[in-house]
C-alpha cells in the first residue's frame, strides 16, 4: 500500500506473556467481537494491555508508567514480558513486538527489544540500546542510541519516507480502549482531550474536542440520542469559568425547555450519551472501539440497538468493535458468531477459544446456558 | 404507535442485511429486535425452523409487531424452504402462516452470501456457494445500494418490498 496504513486498519492478533493473568496468551480478532467468560479470566486485562501499548507508543508515556511492576504476573517469577500485536490494512500486515525486562530489586525496567514489521519487512528495530530506522522501501536508515525507558517508535515523527511507520502509530492512536463508568465522568473540563481516560472520566473534554472536529457528525449524534432519550434535544458546551467548559444537556418537555448539567443526569443517561458519542463522533478518524462492559448501565431495551449500530458501522465510520461483556443480550446477539470465550483453570493461565466452552443444548440460548453454568 | 420488528434469522450476516435493508425503509436499530442467534449446537436453519412456530404464535397476539424470518435456501428451492416452515407449524400444532399474518419469510437463494456478493458487484448465480463473510471483508464497499436488491426480481425480494410498504414506512 502506498503511504502507510491509510484509513482502514484492524487489530487481528494479540499475544501477551507475563502480563497480569495472561501468560503465553494469544487472541485473534475480527471486525466485531465479544469477549466473554467468567470473572477473572483476563478480558479486561486484554483491553488494559492494548491501552498500555498505546500509551507507550503513541502517547509518549515512560515504560514504568505504561507497564508498572504490578502488571507482572504474580503466578510467574520471570522478570520478562513480551507482547505482539498484528494489524491488517487491506492486504498489508503490521507486526509490532515489544520485550520488556523488569529489574525487580532495583525497581527499574527497560525495553529489551522493540520491533515493527510491515509485510514481513522490518521498518523499525530497537535492540541493546540502539535504534535502527528504515524507510518505506525497507532500506536501512540511520542507527542511533536510544533511551531504554521509552518507545523508539513513539519518538519518530512523520516524514515523506516513513509513512508506513507513522501510519501504524496513527492507527493505534485511533483506537479507543475504555470502560464506560458514568459515576466517574466529570461534568466540567479545562481541556480538549484526544484520548479518553480508562473509565471515560474525561468524557466531556473528549466530547469538546471531538464535536469541534466533527461538526457534521453532531447532527447524527443528536438524532440518535433523541431516539434513545425521550425529550432529549441537544448538547451544549458552555463556558463555566476561566478556560473551563461544562456540558449541558437540553431537554424539551411540553412547553418548556430544561438545561441539565451532565452531572444532573442519571448514570444510564450519561452512559447512553457517551456510548453514542463514541459511535457518531468517530468522524474521519474512523475509530476502533474496544469497550469494557458497555451494557452495564443501560436499560435492557437499549443494549441491542447500541450494539447493532456499532456493528453496522464497522468498515464504514468505525474500523472495529470489540466489547467485553457478561450481559445476556450482548451474548445472545454477538457470541454465536463473534464470541471469544475466555477460560482459566483455577489460578492457571488464561486460554481463549472461538468455540463456546460450555455445553450447548438445542433450544437453549447461550446466555441461559451460561447462567445455568452448563460446563 | 411505533411498528416493531422481531427478526428471526440464521446468523449475523442475515441480521446485518435485514437491518441495513430496513434502514432504507426508515426503520432504525431501535425498531428491530433480533432474537438470540444460534449458538453452534445446531445449524442456523434448524434453529430458525424450530423457533418459527412459537414466534409466529407470539406475533399474532401482539399489535404493531412484525416478524421477519430469514433462512437460506441452500440446496432447496424457495418454495421448499417455506414448506418446511409450514410443516414445522403442523408438527408444533400452530396454524400455518397466512398472508394476513404480520410475517415475512425471506429466503435468499442460494444463501445471503449470494446477495452480498451481488451487492459487491460480483456476477452471481443461485447455485454457487459463495464464501461466508463476503460482506464483511475489510475495504470492500457495496457497489450497489442494499435497497437495490428489491429492484432485482431474480433476487426474490419483491415480497419484502411489498411488506415494508404494508407496515406503513416510506421508502427512502
Amino acid at each position: 500500500m502506498e503511504g502507510g496504513l491509510g484509513p482502514r486498519a484492524m487489530l487481528t492478533r494479540i499475544y501477551a506473556d507475563n502480563f497480569r493473568c495472561l501468560s503465553n496468551f494469544e487472541l485473534e480478532l475480527d471486525e466485531a467481537n465479544v469477549l466473554l467468560g467468567p470473572n477473572g479470566t483476563g478480558k479486561t486485562a486484554v483491553l488494559s494491555l492494548l491501552r498500555s501499548i498505546q500509551e507507550l507508543v503513541v502517547r509518549g508515556s515512560r515504560l514504568d508508567e505504561a507497564f508498572p511492576l504490578r502488571d507482572l504476573s504474580l503466578a510467574e517469577e520471570r522478570p520478562g514480558q513480551r507482547f505482539e500485536i498484528e494489524m491488517r490494512c487491506r492486504d498489508d500486515a503490521y507486526l509490532y513486538s515489544l520485550t520488556i525486562n523488569h529489574h525487580v530489586e532495583e525497581r527499574k525496567m527497560r525495553v529489551e527489544e522493540e520491533r515493527l514489521e510491515h509485510d514481513g519487512n522490518p521498518i523499525f528495530e530497537f535492540k541493546k540500546g540502539d535504534a535502527q530506522l528504515f524507510n518505506d522501501r525497507y532500506e536501512k536508515g540511520p542507527q542511533f542510541p536510544f533511551d531504554w525507558s521509552r518507545s523508539g517508535i513513539g519518538s519518530v515523527h512523520e516524514r515523506n519516507d516513513n509513512r508506513k511507520l507513522t501510519g501504524f502509530k496513527r492507527a493505534l492512536a485511533n483506537s479507543v480502549f475504555v470502560g464506560c463508568c458514568p459515576p466517574l465522568m466529570e461534568a466540567e473540563t479545562r481541556s480538549e482531550d484526544q484520548f479518553l481516560d480508562p473509565w471515560m472520566g474525561n468524557f466531556v473534554g473528549w466530547y469538546r474536542r471531538s464535536s469541534n472536529e466533527n461538526m457534521g457528525a453532531v447532527v447524527d449524534l443528536f438524532a440518535a440520542l433523541r431516539e434513545a432519550l425521550p425529550g432529549f434535544d441537544a448538547i451544549n458546551v458552555t463556558e463555566s469559568g476561566e478556560h473551563a467548559r461544562s456540558l449541558k444537556v437540553v431537554y424539551r418537555g411540553t412547553g418548556r425547555t430544561t438545561r441539565y448539567g451532565f452531572d444532573q443526569l442519571s448514570d444510564g443517561q450519561r452512559a447512553l450519551i457517551a456510548l453514542y458519542s463514541l459511535i457518531h463522533l468517530s468522524g474521519d478518524r474512523r475509530l476502533s472501539l474496544f469497550v469494557d462492559e458497555p451494557d452495564n448501565y443501560l436499560a435492557l431495551g437499549e443494549v441491542q440497538p447500541w450494539l447493532a449500530e456499532a456493528v453496522q458501522r464497522c468498515g464504514e465510520s468505525l474500523e472495529q468493535v470489540v466489547v467485553a461483556s457478561h450481559h445476556p443480550v450482548t451474548i445472545d446477539y454477538m457470541a454465536g458468531a463473534s464470541g471469544r470465550w475466555f477460560s482459566r483453570e483455577r489460578d492457571g493461565p488464561v486460554r481463549v477459544s472461538k468455540e463456546p466452552t460450555i455445553t450447548l443444548v438445542d433450544g437453549v440460548s447461550l446466555s441461559d446456558a451460561i447462567a445455568q453454568r452448563w460446563e | 404507535m411505533t411498528t416493531r420488528i422481531v427478526l428471526l434469522c440464521e446468523d449475523d450476516d442475515h441480521d446485518r442485511f435485514v437491518r441495513r435493508f430496513l434502514s432504507h425503509r426508515n426503520f432504525g436499530n431501535r425498531d428491530i429486535f433480533t432474537l438470540p442467534l444460534p449458538d453452534g449446537a445446531q445449524s442456523g436453519e434448524q434453529w430458525v425452523r424450530d423457533s418459527y412456530p412459537l414466534e409466529l404464535k407470539k406475533v399474532r397476539r401482539r399489535t404493531n409487531v412484525f416478524l421477519v424470518v430469514v433462512v437460506d435456501a441452500d440446496t432447496h428451492t424457495v418454495a421448499g424452504r417455506k414448506s418446511q416452515l409450514d410443516r414445522e407449524c403442523d408438527q408444533q400444532d400452530v396454524p400455518r402462516g397466512t398472508p394476513k399474518d404480520p410475517v415475512v419469510v425471506v429466503v435468499p437463494r442460494r444463501a445471503i452470501e449470494t446477495w452480498l456478493a451481488w451487492l459487491l458487484g460480483e456476477p452471481v448465480d443461485e447455485e454457487t456457494k459463495y464464501r461466508a463473510g463476503v460482506g464483511r471483508s475489510v475495504g470492500r464497499r457495496p457497489t450497489r445500494c442494499t435497497a437495490c436488491v428489491t429492484r432485482s426480481s431474480d433476487l426474490r425480494m419483491a415480497r419484502l418490498r411489498r411488506w415494508s410498504k404494508r407496515v406503513g414506512s416510506t421508502a427512502s
